[in-house]
Parts: structure tokens; C-alpha cells; sequence
């Protein structure tokens, strides 16, 4: 089954409200990954699920709500003795108190040990802080990515181009979204394998009549759309496996795939 | 259009809080609909939801993003969570009428959700959508139906009801993301 006999199966939806078979769900899960339109599609059916659901939530009072939730959570934390650094340097605050009060002057050295102690944790919090913060923009990042991607598929002027696997290369095979009024390609080369070392694939814009290759440039194998300015005249796509810098022209005998603009 | 947060979902199931709390805020409003959907009780979906986000957080580590997504996982708990308490003594002992049928029923006859910004919207989605849909996601999404199950409850072939689902959530999304 291929990507968009998959998305029109109905699977997807199913697989999204867990109604599928645990086998399937696998299967599926496994034929997301790697593919950028499966997973766009899936994205959109969780999004019209959750606002349908959102439709049906009474109004609340989310704060109170959360914050009985959080009295409870880090109760349970406090009792399992899990990491939550907030308890923590308040529970390192109270012993550092204790020890201020009862042993002033005879246990300053301890003292000044745990006020090195929390200071470090104080440390350590922030640097957790900084990881979280970082995680956070590039997740925002890669949604905004996956926006415009999207945004661009869906746009009446892009057109799909399959490149299907040539001779000797029949299992690789890569798909082109083209925009010839933005002048902009995206590739998803997810389906070619590994180039070998000190090679590269490259990309060819062709014109068929005459037949005439423009290189779009060299492209690295990645499970990401890959963004291609693209002013050529394009009627065809085609990639080659050439030199790790490319070639002024493509070695046929090296084409992995290649597809028409209908 | 976002996706799944899988860095936060990561961060939780290390047990960090902060994560949780995003995780939260972006799930609650959708999960409290469903559990809503089922119990019909404003009191009652609260403690639930409540009750729904600390098995998520107990039990965070046993989400395998293999098997599917998590808001699937945790539409599975919300789920089983509302049908526990409808076998309960509790709501056995109340009063409650719970006449309603499906998540239009809901909808129309709710006084908890008047006032909701996105039951106003979805009111108008759904008046677009033709009965036999507003059937089926019942069925399939809010009911927590597999696939075989749903096709007897609502007496059509698999096929047929997979074709169906996916034409009538089409329509759906065309309305709502657009």
C-alpha cells in the first residue's frame, strides 16, 4: 500500500481513535516513519479530533483545576522521593535552616557545605531550564517547518512528481512537490539508501525538448523535506549519485530516479 | 497544525514536571470532552480528568510511541476512566437522567457547555454534517468502538463504515481547519 492509498484507506483515522487491531497500529507507526505527508496527514486527523473533543469540554476553572492536580503530583513525588527540583531545594532550604538556627557557630563548615550544595542545585536547575527552553524552540522550530511544508503541498500550484527507481536502482525512489509559480521544490529523498562515502546524490531540473539538465545542487540523505529554489523551467526530475561535491553534468549510469511533470 | 510534542512526552516519562504541565495544557481540554461526552457531569469529568492526568503521569513510562500516538494513549485511559465510573456504585446510586445519546444529544441539551466558545463553533460544524457522521464518530471516537465492533453496533459492513468514517471526518476537518 502506498502513502496515499494509505491516507485514502481510512486507516489513518482509525489508527488515531485507537479502533485498529494493536498489529496494525504497528504497521502504520512504522509506515510513518520517514514519511513527511503520512505524518502530515495524521497530524491534521489528531487536530480535527481534539477540537471536536474541545467542542464538548465544559468551561472550568483551569487553574484551580491544575493546581489540585499538581497538590497531588507532587505529594506523590514527595512520598516516592522522585526528582522534582522545586521540592527539593525547599526541602534543602529547611535543612539548611535547621542547621542556621541550632548550630550557628559550632557548624558553619557544614554550613557552608550545603549552601555550596544548593547553590549547585541551583545550578543544575537552571541548566535543566535552559535544555527545556532549547527542546521547546526547536519543537516550535520543526512545527513551524512542518507548516510551511504543508501550506506549500497544499497550495493549487504545486504539483507532485514521483521519481520512480531506474534500471539497477529499481528499490530507491524519491518524490518532488514543484511550485512553478514560487519557483520552489521540496524533495523528500527519504526512499534512496545511504550514498556511499565520498559520494553525493544531486538533484537534475530537466527540460525535455531539448532534453537539458540543470543542476538544483547536491542533497544529503535526510527524512526531512529539503527546500529547493528552483527558477528552472523544470518538465523532469532526476537524481545521480556523483562525486561528494557534484558534477557539472549527470552520469546516467548512476541514475537512482526519475520522474515527469504531468 | 503541530505535532506531537515528543520531546516533552520524553521529558515526562524522565519525570520532569514542567514538561507534565505542557503536556497537560495542551491535552486537557480535548481529553475533558470526551471523558464529558461519556459522564455527562461537569463534577464528575473534572474528578475523572483529574483522576485521567495522574495515570498519565504514574503511568507515563508505559506510553510505546510504537504502538501509536499519545493522544490516543491518553484518549484510551479518558475512556476506560468514564466507563469505570458509569459501572460504578456511585453513579449507579445518582439520579442523573442520562437520556442522551450521542455528542450532538450532548451538546444540545448540556447547560455546562452553553457558555464554551468552541461548543458555539462546534455547533455550527455539525449542523453541516449528515446524520449517518455524527453516528459513526460517536461510534468510533468518543465511544471508543474498535473497528469490528463499531461495524456491528451500527449495522454496516467494515468496509463500508472505514469508507464512511473517513468521508465524514473530510468533512469535518474541511470545516474545522479551514
Amino acid at each position: 500500500m502506498d502513502t496515499q492509498e494509505l491516507i485514502n484507506s481510512g486507516d489513518l483515522e482509525l489508527y488515531v481513535c485507537g479502533a485498529l487491531e494493536l498489529e496494525r497500529s504497528i504497521e502504520i507507526t512504522q509506515a510513518l516513519k520517514n514519511n513527511i505527508p503520512l505524518q502530515l496527514e495524521v497530524q491534521i486527523i489528531e487536530e480535527t479530533y481534539m477540537k471536536l473533543a474541545s467542542g464538548i469540554a465544559p468551561t472550568t476553572n483551569e487553574v484551580e483545576l491544575f493546581d489540585k492536580l499538581q497538590a497531588i503530583i507532587g505529594k506523590d513525588n514527595s512520598e516516592s522521593n522522585t526528582s522534582s527540583w522545586s521540592n527539593y531545594i525547599g526541602w534543602a532550604a529547611a535543612v539548611a535552616l535547621l542547621f542556621g538556627g541550632g548550630y550557628l557557630y559550632t557548624n558553619n563548615a557544614d554550613l557552608q557545605e550545603n549552601n555550596t550544595s544548593l547553590e549547585n542545585q541551583l545550578v543544575t536547575t537552571e541548566q535543566e531550564k535552559e535544555i527545556l527552553n532549547t527542546e521547546v524552540e526547536n519543537t516550535r522550530q520543526v512545527n513551524n517547518d512542518y507548516e510551511e511544508a504543508l501550506a506549500f503541498i497544499k497550495n493549487k500550484n504545486t504539483v507532485k512528481v514521483n521519481l520512480a527507481g531506474q534500471k539497477g536502482f529499481e528499490s530507491s525512489y524519491a518524490t518532488a512537490f514543484h511550485n512553478p509559480v514560487e519557483n520552489v521544490t521540496y524533495l523528500d529523498v527519504a526512499g534512496l539508501p545511504a550514498a556511499p562515502q565520498g559520494k553525493s546524490y544531486q538533484l537534475w531540473s530537466l527540460t525535455l525538448n531539448p532534453l537539458m539538465p540543470t543542476s538544483l545542487g547536491v542533497v544529503e540523505n535526510s527524512n526531512d523535506l529539503l527546500r529547493i529554489e528552483n527558477t528552472n523551467s523544470s518538465e523532469a526530475f532526476g537524481i545521480t549519485l556523483e562525486e561528494y561535491e557534484g558534477a557539472e553534468g549527470p552520469n546516467l549510469e548512476q541514475l537512482y530516479t526519475l520522474g515527469v511533470i504531468n | 497544525m503541530s505535532a506531537q510534542p515528543d520531546l516533552l512526552i520524553a521529558r515526562m516519562k524522565s519525570g520532569d514536571q514542567t514538561a507534565f504541565t505542557r503536556v497537560y495544557d495542551r491535552y486537557q481540554e480535548a481529553l475533558h470532552g470526551v471523558i464529558y461526552n461519556i459522564v455527562k457531569n461537569r463534577d464528575v469529568s473534572e474528578e475523572i480528568l483529574q483522576d485521567v492526568f495522574i495515570k498519565i503521569w504514574n503511568n507515563s513510562e508505559s506510553y510505546d510511541s510504537q504502538q501509536g500516538r499519545f493522544f490516543t494513549w491518553a484518549l484510551n485511559i479518558s475512556r476506560n476512566a468514564s466507563i469505570d465510573y458509569l459501572r460504578s456504585k456511585r453513579h449507579k446510586d445518582s439520579l442523573k437522567n442520562l437520556s442522551s445519546d450521542n455528542f450532538v444529544d450532548v451538546l444540545e441539551t448540556s447547560d455546562d457547555l452553553d457558555t464554551a466558545t468552541n461548543a458555539i463553533y462546534l455547533k455550527k460544524w455539525i449542523e453541516k454534517l449528515e446524520p449517518m457522521c455524527i453516528k459513526i464518530i460517536d461510534v468510533i471516537f468518543f465511544k471508543g468502538f474498535t473497528f469490528n465492533d463499531g461495524a456491528k453496533e451500527l449495522e454496516m459492513p467494515s468496509g463500508t463504515l472505514k469508507t464512511r468514517h473517513r468521508k465524514c471526518m473530510m468533512a469535518l476537518r474541511n470545516m474545522i481547519l479551514n
